[in-house]
């Protein structure tokens, strides 16, 4: 068993000290770090109630329930911050990446202690797999509310389908990397791969400026 | 591997279909000078192609389990949703929001919860694409009122054919198993005869806004899917996937330059 609120306390201390140093996008982006690894354990807890709630068993919780939960405790800060502060697009993909990348770091940590940290290169792809993966989600669901505000097509309807859009990803990811073989191959890459398009996809968004 | 590849054949149809489709929505949004029913319906496809690979890629590492709630019913729900805003973005016109039509439509949506709630006994899932099927139908079934789509005649055929798709599904829980078959067949050929007079009265609409028909041909359809099993659920979804070409035409036909 793994004391994740302790983990969290020791990692979140000197991030929350760094807040009084920091400036502008800097404090910005810690304060979005932070809110993201607090996402992760709030996600943690109450995937596990689901698990002891449902019966489903720990891997199907992990495999089905968790890109609800996490992709929807990711959502809800940065649901927060957009309909509070109204933040420009680029402040927006900044908290996003921000809890992406918190929330990406505090799984691995956690899952690494759990794990054992023997073999470097599964730590290698999953890090790489899973900081990627966490950040790719978000950031999509960032992408897709800000299309939707820059074409006037914000509506509840554009908030669910971007927060259901990320769920899908994140599931799809957890379903493919469930069994080894090929089908873990493509997952692992899946993030990347995904990370490259959203990459251009911002590059033509930001273009079109 | 072999005989669930050839089941899902028409689940990989519909991801072709809807890959294409996506991209070309995509277009449509630079060509139209970014209007929001262009976003809307690239919404759908995206979240609807990740849906069905979800859906995929479940059966194929999975084949003889059955799915707990996920992420694809969610995905499910917000497509019905984003169908729905798609379809309010165009000018409905002014008129009542809710008229006996729409309270028909919910009554309808209801009683598709509730037998699939029968079905499978998975209350979640089903009450919470319920609802959002029911946000779908009576949108649908609004802009077809507002519009003057349909005749007198052809609500009350309408209301006449939903009742005895409810009715003919909820006696299959009383009657023996014989029966059975023979009012689940009674309800398929319902369904294939109200897909067939949709596509009929959708595509023979040359004059106005033929979008709010292939939007009820798609209800239809979806429907239809839903209350159907082996091969009449591939037939249904094949139809299905049939109708999307002709939704993303009738949007362009609206927003196009």
């Amino acid at each position: 068993m793994i004391y994740s609120e302790n983990v969290l306390v020791c990692m979140a201390v000197p991030l929350l000290l760094a807040l009084f140093f920091l400036r502008d996008r800097a404090r910005q982006f810690v304060l979005n770090f932070l809110l993201g690894m607090a996402a992760c354990l709030l996600g943690a807890y109450v995937s596990g109630f689901v698990d002891a709630a449902s019966g489903l068993g720990a891997e199907d919780t992990a495999i089905f329930i968790s890109p609800v939960v996490e992709e929807g405790m990711k959502f809800l800060p940065l649901l927060f911050y957009y309909l509070m502060f109204d933040p420009e697009d680029d402040q927006l993909i900044r908290a996003a990446v921000g809890i992406g990348a918190g929330f990406a770091s505090f799984e691995n940590i956690c899952s690494m202690i759990a794990t054992g940290t023997e073999s470097l290169s599964f730590l290698l792809i999953r890090g790489l797999a899973v900081g990627v993966m966490h950040i790719v989600s978000v950031f999509a669901m960032i992408l897709g509310l800000i299309i939707a505000r820059r074409f006037k097509a914000l509506r509840l309807s554009s908030m669910v389908d971007a927060l259901s859009l990320s769920m899908l990803f994140h599931g799809v990811y957890n379903l493919l990397v469930s069994q080894p073989g090929v089908t873990s191959v493509i997952g692992f890459c899946m993030p990347v791969v995904t990370a490259g398009f959203l990459y251009l996809a911002l590059r033509r968004l930001r273009g079109g400026e | 591997m072999s005989f669930s590849l050839l089941s899902l054949w028409p689940v990989f149809l519909q991801i072709a279909v809807l890959a294409a489709l996506l991209a070309l929505s995509v277009r449509l949004i630079r060509r139209s000078g970014q209007a929001v029913a262009a976003v809307f319906l690239t919404f759908v496809f995206a979240l609807w192609l990740f849906t069905d690979l979800y859906w995929v890629i479940f059966d194929l590492m999975r084949p003889d389990g059955r799915m707990p709630f996920a992420a694809n019913e969610i995905g499910e729900a917000a497509v019905f949703l984003m169908l729905a805003a798609l379809l309010s973005s165009f000018s409905l016109g002014r008129g009542r929001v809710f008229c006996w039509q729409t309270a028909g439509a919910l009554a309808f949506a209801l009683g598709n919860a509730a037998l699939w709630v029968a079905w499978s006994r998975e209350w979640i899932d089903d009450l919470f694409i319920g609802a959002a099927y029911a946000a779908f139908l009576a949108q649908v079934v609004r802009a077809l009122m507002l519009q003057g789509s349909l005749r007198t005649g052809e609500w009350i055929a309408l209301a006449a054919g939903c009742f005895l798709l409810l009715l003919g599904q909820a006696l299959t829980f009383f009657v023996p198993a014989g029966a059975v078959r023979a009012l689940d067949l009674g309800c398929y050929l319902l369904l294939a005869a109200g897909a067939v007079c949709w596509a009929i009265k959708a595509f023979s609409a040359r004059r106005g806004r033929p979008l709010y028909l292939i939007y009820a041909l798609l209800g239809w359809v979806i429907t239809a899917k839903y209350m159907s099993a082996g091969g009449w659920y591939s037939l249904f979804l094949v139809c299905e996937t049939l109708c999307l070409p002709p939704l993303y035409r009738a949007v362009r036909r609206e927003v196009g330059p």
